[in-house]
Parts: structure tokens; sequence; C-alpha cells
């Protein structure tokens, strides 16, 4: 197990390596760079932009910027935003923060729509539950994210004004838990209608599987009650193929929806992302990505030790 | 039993059957009886007729200007209703049906193609090939899609070969793992050391040994390919790196509804709705293809 855990830590190693790499030489071969923007202003003279990028060390071969980067990435200088000025590291931390705040809430939300409904229609099968279920799911799977969150923000923020349209809070009142879970509502809804359709779908098909296994028919002949046949025989074994699906689905809780927080206006990680890449950005894109590529390894390890803790059978080496 | 027991006309007679439920005709009367793909057959049909004959269908063109009726509410000229510049909703979903379903075909196609040649070479020839096609399947994993995706698109010029080619792209992992774990687990079987016996090579045998038996999960991920790929492309043309005005996709007819939310919602119905069908036509279609060909998903 532990042989297990550090060689996949230390394959994770080797390929934040390349990533870096890869996503460094990306972006400097992005169209424009960083200073595109000072090139159309008048104001700014050429003699300026070449002691701006001397000064940025943009001047310098690709590899020689990486390697500075790396050693001060290392040492826990994540350099400053060009466009904001701000410390990238501090930056990107605060919009982690809303991004977990967003993502972990309607994560949650999802789990308790998909989970029952997800088990009561596998139980009863081609019922009119079951069918009610199944075009849940199907209107979430269906669904771009974007075009959803219009549609709230038309009826519920527009059409009847019960909810604000963006943003994390009301602008220049103090803290209050009311008005930050009044603006939480709908990018919430948004993001968990289409992820519940997902969990839906699958947990469905992985209880339909184990409901028609002999292990339940003994299950039922020893004469255990059918709702703890279901909840402990049943629920368990599907447990395990429907837990892949949502760890696939954790790394969303770090990187956020660009989509999502775009339409609402929401301070996340997705956000910051998009508006860095317009800005070329690249200090604010490289910590995203990299803290990004961390968060995303570190869950899909979870995910393997999750299977071990939840299914004896599966072991490590 | 003893085989020589069973009376000639019998053997006669399962052969006939074994003849007349072949795969392909038994899967397909499974799926004309699944009601939810047949509807989906029937919606993307039609769909795909409109875009085709779309210029014989409605009188005006995709970005004809009609500047009295600007953001009309639908009426019996516009049946959707016009955009900001008096544009008909209806053309324009029609037309953009063109480019968004192109598209999505196209770039599924450049997915289960890079797919299946990097998930069969993975699964076939293990050791240093695998490892290295697996980390790369980790590697491109470890980002979010539309990261990859806007990183990629601020490098290559809009066009619509580099967003095929993009979307693609970062939609090939998943076709990659579930080939490479079929050619695994089946690639010690009799039958392939018997090709091997017979000399076959290794291409060969991969190409007319192994893939066919993954054939049928792999038009199921292709068909749901495409319903994911339409939203990826949407999704492109909404923030604006997919194809670029006044060429109407459903994606970017959305990104410029934006401005007109509470004025004028019908510009944002349209579009969305049309995406809306599409997927959940395809998604239906895919259901209805797991089911009738996939024999773990019979119950």
């Amino acid at each position: 197990m532990t042989h297990y855990i550090l060689r996949h830590i230390l394959i994770s190693f080797f390929l934040l390596i390349i990533l870096s790499m890869l996503a460094y030489s990306i972006l400097v071969a992005m169209p424009g760079g960083p200073l595109a923007a000072y090139s159309e202003d008048p104001d700014v003279r050429p003699e300026d932009i070449e002691a701006l990028k001397h000064q940025l060390g943009l001047d310098q071969p690709v590899l020689i910027q990486y390697l500075k980067w790396l050693g001060k990435f290392i040492r826990g200088d994540w350099g400053f935003s060009f466009s904001s000025k701000l410390p990238v590291l501090e930056l990107v931390i605060s919009r982690l923060m809303n991004t977990v705040y967003l993502m972990g809430s309607s994560m949650l939300v999802a789990l308790l729509i998909a989970v029952p409904l997800g088990i009561i229609s596998a139980v009863k099968q081609y019922s009119f539950f079951d069918y009610l279920a199944t075009a849940v799911a199907f209107f979430g799977l269906s669904m771009p994210t974007f075009w959803l969150g219009l549609l709230f923000i038309i009826l519920f923020a527009v059409n009847w004004p019960l909810f604000p349209a963006g943003g994390m809070a009301t602008i220049g009142q103090p803290f209050s838990i009311v008005d930050r879970l009044h603006h939480l509502v709908l990018p919430c809804l948004t993001i968990a209608v289409v992820t519940a359709g997902i969990y839906l779908r699958y947990l469905r098909a992985s209880m339909l599987d184990i409901l028609h296994q002999n292990f339940m028919l003994v299950a039922r002949s020893k004469g255990i009650s059918e709702k703890r046949v279901i909840m402990t025989h049943g629920l368990k074994n599907a447990a395990i193929p429907f837990i892949t699906i949502v760890t696939l689905q954790l790394p969303r809780l770090f990187t956020g929806a660009v989509v999502t927080e775009a339409i609402f206006a929401w301070p996340g990680m997705g956000r910051l992302f998009w508006d860095s890449a317009l800005a070329r950005d690249y200090p604010v894109l490289m910590g995203i990505i990299i803290i990004s590529a961390v968060l995303v390894m570190f869950s899909n390890l979870s995910a393997d030790l999750l299977y071990a803790v939840i299914d004896p059978r599966v072991r490590y080496r | 039993m003893n085989p020589k027991n069973i009376p000639s006309a019998n053997i006669i007679e399962l052969a006939d059957h074994a003849h007349v439920d072949g795969i392909w005709l038994k899967g397909w009367r499974r799926f004309t009886r699944h009601k939810m793909a047949m509807f989906g057959l029937t919606a993307i049909v039609l769909l795909v007729l409109g875009a085709v004959f779309a210029p014989t269908l409605t009188p005006y063109e995709f970005d004809q200007l009609d500047l009295p009726n600007m953001s009309s509410s639908p009426t019996p000229e516009h049946l959707l209703g016009t955009d900001s510049l008096g544009r008909d909703l209806l053309t324009r979903v029609l037309y953009g049906g063109r480019i968004s379903i192109t598209i999505g075909v196209l770039a599924m196609l450049v997915a289960i193609v890079v797919g299946t040649t990097f998930g069969s070479l993975a699964g076939y020839f293990d050791g240093k090939l695998d490892d290295i096609i697996s980390g790369l399947i980790d590697l491109m994993l470890s980002l979010p899609t539309l990261f990859v995706l806007i990183l990629l698109s601020t490098l290559f010029p809009y066009n619509l070969m580099t967003i095929i080619l993009i979307i693609g792209m970062v939609r090939w992992m998943t076709t990659a793992r579930l080939v490479r774990g079929t050619i695994l687990s089946v690639k010690n079987s009799e039958f392939v050391l018997a090709a091997q016996v017979c000399g076959a090579t290794s291409l060969r045998i991969i190409y007319y040994h192994l893939l066919p038996n993954i054939l049928s999960p792999i038009i199921v991920s292709a068909t749901l390919g495409i319903a994911g790929s339409i939203i990826t492309e949407s999704t492109l043309s909404f923030l604006g790196l997919g194809v670029q005005p006044p060429t109407p996709t459903w994606g970017n007819m959305l990104r410029e509804a934006q401005e007109q939310l509470s004025t004028a919602p019908w510009v944002t119905i349209a579009p969305g709705l049309a995406i809306f069908l599409a997927v959940m036509s395809i998604n239906f279609i895919g259901d209805g293809l797991r089911d009738a060909f996939d024999p773990h998903h019979n119950q």
C-alpha cells in the first residue's frame, strides 16, 4: 500500500514537470504575448516596451525563462499578475476558496438529488417514478450549462426577480450569510442540475447490475428486511463504480466551471483562468495550471485509496 | 448429450435460427423497439434535413437584416422571432445547425480515430509504449478540458479545421482508455494465439481480430461523443473562441443573445433549444444502441 502511494506520487511528480514545461512553452508561443496591449497604445514608446520586456525577463531564451520560473515557483514565489499586479499565490488561493464554496455546494445538491432518485428508480424499475427519474437524468445530461444558466437568469432574476443575477454578495453591504446564500442559489442550481443528471444515470445503472446478483437473493432468503438488503447489500456494492464517477468529477471542485462563473460573474478559478487567458497573463495561468493539476492528481489517488476502504477485495501492491 | 443423438432436422433448424438472428439484425430489432431511441433518431434526422435544406425552407438569408422588425417576438413572418439586427432566428438556427452538427460529427471522428489507435497500441504492445501512452492520457486528463481548449484556441487561428482538431484532441482519452482496457482483457485469448501462430502481423491482429470485439462500445461512445462535441463547440463559440460571426452557430448565437436577456428572451431560447434537442436526441440514440448492442448492459 505504502509502496503503491509512493510510486504514484513519484509518477505524478514526473508528470507535473512535463506538464509545466509544455504549458510554459505553449504560453510563451501565444501570439501577442503579455505586452500585446501596450504595442497598440500610442502613449507607450517601443523603447519602453523593450525595457519592460527586459525587466520582466521576457527577452531571454524560453528554457532559461522556464528554469528561472521553476526555481522561484518551488520556493513559493509564484510571481505577480501582469494585469492586476497582485501576487499570484494570494490571488489563486482567494479564488480557490470561492470556487470550492460554489462547486462544493452544487456537488452536494447534485448528490442529494441523485442518490435517493437513483436508488428508488432502480428498485422500482419501469415504474412511473423510474421514467420520471430517467427524464430528469436526460434533461441534466443534455442541458448545456450556459443555456441553463441564462434561462435561470431570464426566469428567476428578470421575470420574477427572486435571486440576484450575478456576483457573490451585494456590493457595499457588510458580510451576511443570508445574502451569500441568496447569491449562491442560481449558479449552484445550474451546476447541480447538470451534474445530478450524470450521477443519476450511473447510480441507476450500477444499482440495477447489483440488484440482479445472486447474493441479493441469498440476503433476502436469509430473512433480512428488504430495506437492509437494498441499503447494506445493494447500495454498498453499487457505490464502487459510482464513486469512480464522483471522483472523476472531483477536480471540478477546484477548477470550477469557466462558463457558469462567467455567466454569474462569480470570482472563482474558472473565471480567473478565462480572464488571464484573454489578458495573456501567464504567471497567473501557470499558477492555476499547476495547482489544478496537483489537485486533480491528488483526488485521483485518493479515489484509488477510497476503493480499498470501501471494497476489501481491492488490494494495491 | 452426445450430438449424434440429435435428429438432423433439428440441427438444420438450429443452424437456420443462428443464421436469421445475426448480431446486427438482432441489435437493430432491439433498437427499433426502444421508444426513446426512435424518437431521438426522428428528431435528429429532422434537424439534419432542416440544416441541409435550409435555403429552400426559409425565405430569408441567415445574415439578412430586417431593421423595422428588430428584436421582434415570434410572429407569423418570423416564427421564432428576430435578433437585435432583425435577422430571422429560425433561419439562423437552421443554418447554425450546419456548422454545429458538422463540427460535432467530425470532431467525434477525430477523437475516435486517435483514441482507438492509441488505445489499441497501448493495450496490445504493453511495456514502454503503454507507459508512454497511458502517461499522455493521464497528462491530458490532469487539466480541465476547458482550460486546454482555451489555451489551444488562443494558439491557433479560428477556422473550422482547427476547431474540429482542437475539440477532437481533448476528447480522445476516454475512448483510448476503453479500447486499451478491452484489448488488455482479450489479447491473451486462444483466438489471438491462433492468429499469432498462423503468422499474422500485430497490426492485422489488432485490426481484424481484436477491434471487432469492441466495435459496439466504440459505436456507443462515438454516438455519445457527437453530443459531447456539439456541447463543447457551442461552449467554445459562446466564449467567443469558436466559429466567428457572422457565420451563425448555436453557440455564437447564444453569445450575442446574452445582451438581450431581459428585453428579448426568445433570442436566447431558440438556439439553446436547438442544442438541447440535438444533444438529447443523440443521447437517446446512444442509450438505445447501448441497450441493443452492448451485451454487458442487457438486463
